[in-house]
């Protein structure tokens, strides 16, 4: 049985590993990224497509598996690599559904700055945060995936790969294929939607409503 | 797992980074079922496959189409050939002959040289005739320097002048038999003077008419046997142009030759043949008719080598230099040969054969009839 490897192992480091035969790398790995992939891929789809969440996210991990031969660490991260194919997964389960809307069809008309997006407050029960700091953050974490789910799935993405993921803005424009201004754009209307559903949780506290 | 908080930017919201950590989902972890059917197919992918003995169709397969087996070069091969098959069914496979166009010249072609009678050479330095077996004799230098030099021409196939020398045999008389070769040489001091005197357009003496008979008929007898044995016969010196006439007249005028004598055998026996011609007059003169039998036996031959001679191109620019009718028996028109430098025609009286046909003729050989005619 190979030696199991090193906890501080790269996730290149892994999947070559892995690549090369050692089925413990690739435990590790999955291990790393399970909770992070997982919820991603939830996030992504949103609560409608939330029963999809668990076939997306292993058909991504089978992906993985599948293209591990292909993998290359010059070219691109693992964890870059690995959620890009969930995103497409997730973005190709959006589009069967008929969720994916364009961005015409739902970028508010003026400037994204200062539109407050009553609609999607309207939309939204919003609940009030809670004074405890610990349950005020789960109740603005709950707001936000409920926010999430009001976005559209395009804006969704690159929210969620530019704050989760850590991808700078020219990194989401080359993964999604976009123009480094269509991504900034997208994901600038995203905060400003965001911010505007989560203006109660995000206001000072003390704060006038 | 958290991720680290990203360096908040514009874009990037620290507040939102944080609700989302706190997110119901945020430990969200995938069914254990599913991650063992993930981990599972991950260490089987992993797993190195054993080389598990394959079946045996597979096996087969894999040695008759295996790499290194050109098989799709080999079918490529029978498929282009069925192709080339199918493209030259039913056509002639191209052989090493020349085209039909340059096998089938025109007879209008100069006679060889190398066949052309030479009166300068002695008999004795004259070769063989061409025989069936034997090829045609190399041409002499003096003759292609005096001549044209002929272009080259396909050889003939064997069983056409095979055929060539039986047609040509009968009428022909190329070489006199032994006795008449003695008799000549009786009445010649050599063959070479005798040749001499050829060069020289002196005529030889006029034969006495009985030995002219006779050696007229030992010719014709040779002429058969030999023509029934197929064998190939020395040279005569005495019947040098008359014997070089027949192979200068090319395939073709052999060709027209034998279809003519075929056309000959072919007629009934009541019509005349001007073969059978025994005495002729010359018509471009005031001359009276003349027994073939006085006539030298050379120009006896030559005419009736003409007369033999089938139809070919012939030069439009010759003049009729002599015109000689040809008579049977009790004076009947056989028909009349005119006769030119270069060419001749033959224009039948009646129903005589051969039909009328223009051909070429050797001027050596028309020269030696004009000169013998002339003189008499």
């Amino acid at each position: 049985m190979p030696p199991r490897p090193p906890d501080d192992m790269p996730d290149e480091a892994l999947m070559q590993a892995y690549a090369g035969g050692d089925a413990a790398a690739f435990e590790r790995l999955y291990a790393r990224h399970e909770a992070g992939l997982l919820r991603f891929v939830r996030r992504l789809l949103g609560t409608r497509l939330a029963a999809q969440a668990d076939e997306v996210f292993q058909d991504t991990w089978m992906r993985i598996i599948a293209a591990r031969a292909s993998f290359e660490p010059a070219r691109a991260a693992w964890r870059t690599w690995a959620f890009t194919i969930a995103h497409n997964l997730a973005m190709d389960r959006l589009r069967t559904s008929g969720r994916e809307h364009s961005m015409d069809d739902m970028a508010p008309h003026g400037d994204a700055d200062t539109d407050p997006l009553e609609w999607l407050q309207e939309a939204l029960d919003l609940a009030h945060p809670a004074t405890d700091d610990l349950a005020h953050w789960r109740a603005a974490g709950r707001q936000l995936l409920q926010c999430l789910d009001a976005l559209p799935a395009a804006q969704r993405a690159v929210f969620l790969l530019h704050h989760e993921d850590g991808s700078s803005v020219e990194d989401l424009a080359a993964r999604l294929g976009l123009g480094f201004e269509t991504a900034k754009s997208r994901l600038r209307y995203a905060l400003a939607k965001l911010r505007g559903c989560m203006q109660h949780y995000l206001a000072p506290p003390g704060a006038p409503w | 797992m958290t991720t680290p908080a990203p360096e908040s930017t514009h874009l990037r919201d620290a507040r939102l980074h944080k609700a989302l950590e706190h997110a119901p989902d945020a430990q969200a972890a995938a069914p254990a079922a599913m991650r063992e059917a993930i981990l599972r197919q991950a260490r089987h992918a992993a797993a190195p496959t054993p080389a598990s003995p394959s079946p045996w169709w597979r096996r087969m397969l894999g040695s008759v189409f295996g790499a290194g087996r050109p098989w799709n070069t080999a079918f490529a091969s029978v498929l282009l050939a069925g192709v080339v098959v199918g493209l030259w069914w039913d056509r002639d496979v191209p052989s090493p002959q020349p085209e039909a166009g340059t096998r089938d010249l025109p007879a209008a072609m100069p006679p060889p040289v190398a066949e052309a009678p030479d009166p300068s050479r002695s008999p004795a330095q004259m070769p063989s005739q061409p025989t069936a077996s034997a090829p045609p004799p190399a041409p002499d230098r003096t003759e292609a320097r005096d001549a044209p030099r002929p272009p080259p021409r396909p050889p003939t196939p064997a069983p056409l002048r095979r055929e060539e020398s039986k047609v040509a045999a009968p009428n022909s008389m190329q070489q006199p038999p032994p006795a008449a070769t003695q008799e000549r040489s009786r009445e010649k001091p050599s063959a070479a003077e005798a040749q001499d005197s050829m060069a020289t357009d002196d005529t030889p003496a006029p034969p006495s008419t009985a030995a002219a008979q006779r050696r007229a008929n030992d010719a014709r007898q040779a002429s058969e046997v030999r023509s029934s044995r197929m064998a190939p016969v020395p040279a005569a010196p005495g019947a040098l142009p008359a014997v070089a006439a027949p192979s200068s007249l090319g395939t073709n005028a052999l060709a027209s030759r034998r279809s003519a004598t075929q056309a000959t055998v072919q007629e009934p026996a009541a019509t005349p043949q001007a073969a059978s011609w025994n005495a002729l007059q010359v018509l471009s003169g005031a001359g009276q008719a003349r027994l073939r039998s006085a006539l030298p036996a050379d120009v006896a031959q030559a005419i009736a080598l003409m007369l033999d001679t089938g139809p070919t191109g012939v030069p439009a620019d010759d003049p009729v230099l002599l015109q000689i009718q040809l008579l049977h028996g009790s004076g009947q028109a056989l028909g009349r040969l005119d006769l030119g430098s270069h060419s001749l025609r033959w224009t039948p009286a009646g129903a005589a054969t051969p039909r009328a046909f223009a051909a070429r003729v050797d001027p050596a050989l028309s020269l030696r009839v004009r000169q013998g005619l002339a003189l008499r």
